[in-house]
């Protein structure tokens, strides 16, 4: 690839609170990665509202992808495709997105490339990581997701395991609320965690029966709700930062426990963390400790890179531009894509 | 002059091109098809189809709301890629204005698009058409020699009432109560028929099936009309272009509202995103200031057939023996609202770099009292439609007699139509009695007045 002409790609993101716009080069390198954020209105709702983020993404889109193409200091005419997550995530959030984009490709006559949210948190970590090629094995757990996935090439997807319920991060934030920390969850957690005894409490770590490394969150989050009621029965008192403490440990040692199960099983010798629960500091603390255990190297972006961006957009388009992969006009949000799912209506009669 | 226009607003999905005064391609679709997978290929295919040069196109029309909010989002949010695209302006029109403008040509009508808002409501507006002198009348003049003189008129698209959010029986009595024909159009015309043959005094019609639909060439001609009115000033800038929704979102409405949503969780068809309201600060009641007196004449304008101006307002502002209160939503963030930004001095994309977001007061409810001796004469009680049946006119309402009370006022008295079930409820909640009627002082519908005391 390195004796090809250099592809920079626009890359766009809209599939939940942030309104991202990023131009990547040769899928590695960033020349800019404009994130407008919407927590400040969310926290006033205690969590994501659909409308208002829709709302908000449809005023936003333009300055941040105007801003994204000046930091690069590129035109459009210098770019090679405009890339757009087109799911899953919410559908009012993403169809702002992927409808600036498609006229965006409209308007300009470049190639579109549909990309899957979870590709592109795996690929921040190639962003990250100039040396990290494939294979290697990714922990992928954020606010929407928790999916462990074996990248066997670029583009090239195995879930290994997925949560049946709950996200990681969904616990953490309904957690936060009932033990009035507040939203967002996961940093506050993180927070209070810091401050509490991780052994306080026994919460139990959730398996899925029929399968190794899916992952269950609901029992966890019952568990606590079920603690904080007995506690208020009683007239008790919580502390809520062993409580915090106790949660987390529960949620890390199942992250942990499963991906170091399947690093063995599948002989991983790289795991990668990847998505917005990345930025737990127990978490890719303990995960790191357990990788060097095992000789196992272990990648972890910058939270920057963790939480949603358009960079990591860009850099797993790079790669499916690679592959010749273009999406057409009729390019749509798909709020449930699966991973790896080669959705025909996504791919097909694609424009260059 | 070239606009491509864009028509995402309702069922329709469509796109128009006008070049001057030619429209050389109008191409609508009313079908489930969702609109986010139609309008780009539709675009592409009047490009092709049609030889467009993009780069020619002088302007973006596009319907700017109401309407569907997803719909009119995607019609938003392609006008404003492309406008970034190609570095043109958008021209928006709004989309009751669009619809009536399917009907040219229906002088001494009143002509009422009706959109399915949902909730019992409607967004519609009132429109006629009115005949103006020849605009081409310097032409004209100077072709004098040739020609006596000119019979040519033109026929403009007058504003009656501008759209809003309303339920049906209010917009049926507004009608009734401007005694002309009606034309209905538009996708809740079919839906309100049966409830507005009861409510309807004046003779009505139902626009045909090819004039009763949102068109991308009717949005794209009215765009050019306002070019031909108002030159650039009808430029909106890409970058800072937002629908007009007409409406807060679920959320804010509740949040406004006071109602506790804590315990309620929203799960969306995405596994994971969770929504979960916690602490709902509610809407505050204050006495009317300067600032508030615009609002308070749009809110009263929604609510009473017969609404003070801001100027009656200003003026009763300063009355000694008056008091006037207003119940306020704070919109939380001003940064909601998108200020128009000086071209090439963008905002950072980053909240580090944004300024603190200062609070927009929304007004949506007004009442007032004059104090006439010890007695509070209550003259008027109006809460926004939206924020009705919360508890607000109560909250108003407490807090002008806590004030009158302390200011020496004994009694308090207010008229009310008899059939305003609701109203009376909520006066006789608050203490007050019937002690009186006043036949048929209302009027559109005329009713009693009765005329309550609170002592």
């Amino acid at each position: 690839m390195s004796e090809q002409k250099d592809i920079t790609i626009l890359a766009i993101e809209s599939s939940c609170d942030e309104t991202a716009a990023s131009v990547v080069v040769n899928g590695r390198t960033v020349l800019s990665n404009e994130i407008s954020s919407q927590i400040d209105i969310h926290t006033l709702y205690g969590g994501v509202v659909p409308e208002i983020a829709s709302r908000r993404h449809t005023e936003r889109i333009n300055q941040v992808i105007r801003r994204a193409m000046e930091e690069a200091d590129r035109s459009f005419a210098q770019l090679d495709a405009i890339a757009v997550t087109c799911g899953p995530g919410l559908v009012g959030a993403l169809l702002i997105g992927v409808s600036a984009a498609k006229a965006l490709a409209f308007g300009t006559g470049l190639p579109l490339i549909g990309v899957h949210h979870i590709e592109g948190h795996i690929s921040a970590n190639f962003i990250a990581f100039p040396e990290l090629e494939p294979p290697f094995a990714c922990l992928v757990v954020s606010g929407g997701h928790t999916h462990l996935v074996r990248v066997s090439d670029y583009g090239e997807y195995e879930i290994l395991g997925r949560t049946r319920d709950d996200a990681a991060g969904e616990a953490f934030d309904k957690v936060a609320r009932a033990i009035g920390l507040g939203y967002p969850g996961g940093p506050k957690i993180d927070q209070a965690a810091k401050l509490g005894n991780p052994e306080a409490i026994h919460f139990p770590r959730g398996r899925v029966a029929d399968s190794a490394y899916d992952f269950t969150f609901s029992g966890i989050k019952s568990a606590v709700l079920n603690y904080l009621n007995q506690m208020d029965v009683k007239g008790e008192a919580i502390r809520v930062n062993d409580v915090a403490a106790s949660f987390q440990q529960a949620v890390v040692d199942v992250l942990v426990g499963h991906a170091m199960e399947a690093a063995e099983q599948y002989g991983f010798r790289r795991l990668a963390l990847a998505g917005g629960v990345a930025s737990n500091s127990a978490l890719r603390r303990q995960l790191r400790a357990a990788c060097g255990e095992c000789g196992i190297d272990f990648f972890c972006p910058p939270p920057v890179l963790c939480t949603d961006n358009a960079a990591m957009i860009g850099s797993a388009a790079y790669y499916e531009y690679r592959r010749g992969v273009r999406s057409g006009y009729d390019l749509n949000a798909v709020p449930n894509l699966q991973l790896g799912e080669r959705v025909s209506a996504l791919r097909r009669g694609g424009v260059e | 002059m070239k606009l491509l226009s864009i028509e995402t607003s309702g069922q329709v999905c469509g796109v128009a091109l006008l070049d001057g005064d030619t429209l050389t391609a109008d191409y609508n679709v009313q079908y489930k098809k969702t609109h986010s997978q139609s309008l780009v290929p539709m675009l592409d295919e009047i490009r092709s189809m049609c030889g467009l040069e993009l780069s020619s196109i002088d302007a973006i029309a596009l319907t700017g709301g109401p309407g569907s909010f997803t719909g009119i989002r995607i019609g938003a949010a392609t006008a404003k890629g492309l406008g970034l695209a190609l570095a043109k302006p958008l021209i928006p029109v709004p989309t009751a204005d669009s619809l009536a403008y399917n009907l040219y040509g229906t002088e001494n009508r009143v002509i009422c698009p009706l959109m399915d808002a949902r909730r019992s409501q409607v967004y519609t507006g009132f429109y006629e058409f009115v005949r103006t002198e020849n605009p081409r009348e310097e032409t004209a003049r100077e072709e004098a020699s040739q020609e006596e003189t000119s019979r040519e008129a033109a026929l403009l698209l007058r504003v009656l009432r501008p759209q809003c959010a309303v339920s049906v029986e209010e917009t049926a009595a507004a009608l009734n109560a401007l005694g002309r024909e009606v034309i209905f159009l538009g996708d809740g015309a079919p839906v309100y028929r049966e409830r507005l043959r009861e409510l309807m005094t004046v003779p009505h019609f139902y626009a045909p099936p090819h004039l009763a639909r949102q068109r991308a060439a009717s949005t794209a001609a009215l765009a050019m009309q306002f070019y031909r009115e108002q030159g650039e000033t009808c430029f909106v800038d890409p970058d800072s272009f937002r629908p007009e929704y007409l409406r807060l979102s679920q959320a804010e409405r509740e949040r406004a509202a006071g109602i506790d949503t804590s315990q309620v969780v929203r799960r969306q068809k995405t596994p994971g995103i969770t929504v979960c309201p916690v602490s709902v600060r509610p809407i505050s009641v204050r006495p009317m200031e300067e600032r508030d007196v615009v609002q308070a004449a749009a809110l009263e304008s929604l609510c009473s057939a017969e609404p003070w101006s801001a100027e009656e307002y200003r003026a009763s502002l300063g009355l000694s023996y008056a008091s006037y209160y207003v119940a306020v939503v704070s919109e939380p963030s001003g940064k909601l609202r998108s200020e128009k930004l000086p071209s090439g001095k963008l905002p950072s994309g980053r909240e580090a770099g944004e300024k603190p977001a200062g609070e927009t007061e929304t007004v949506v409810g007004v009442c007032g009292v004059r104090k006439l001796g010890g007695d509070g004469e209550i003259t008027n009680v109006a809460v926004h439609p939206d924020f009705r049946r919360q508890g607000m006119a109560r909250r108003m309402l407490e807090r002008l007699i806590r004030d009158g009370r302390q200011n020496g006022i004994t009694a308090f008295t207010l008229e009310v139509r008899a059939g305003n079930a609701p109203a009376i409820a909520l006066y006789e909640g608050i203490g007050f009695r019937t002690e009186g009627v006043r036949p048929g002082f209302y009027s559109e519908p005329a009713e009693d007045a009765l005329i309550q005391w609170l002592r």
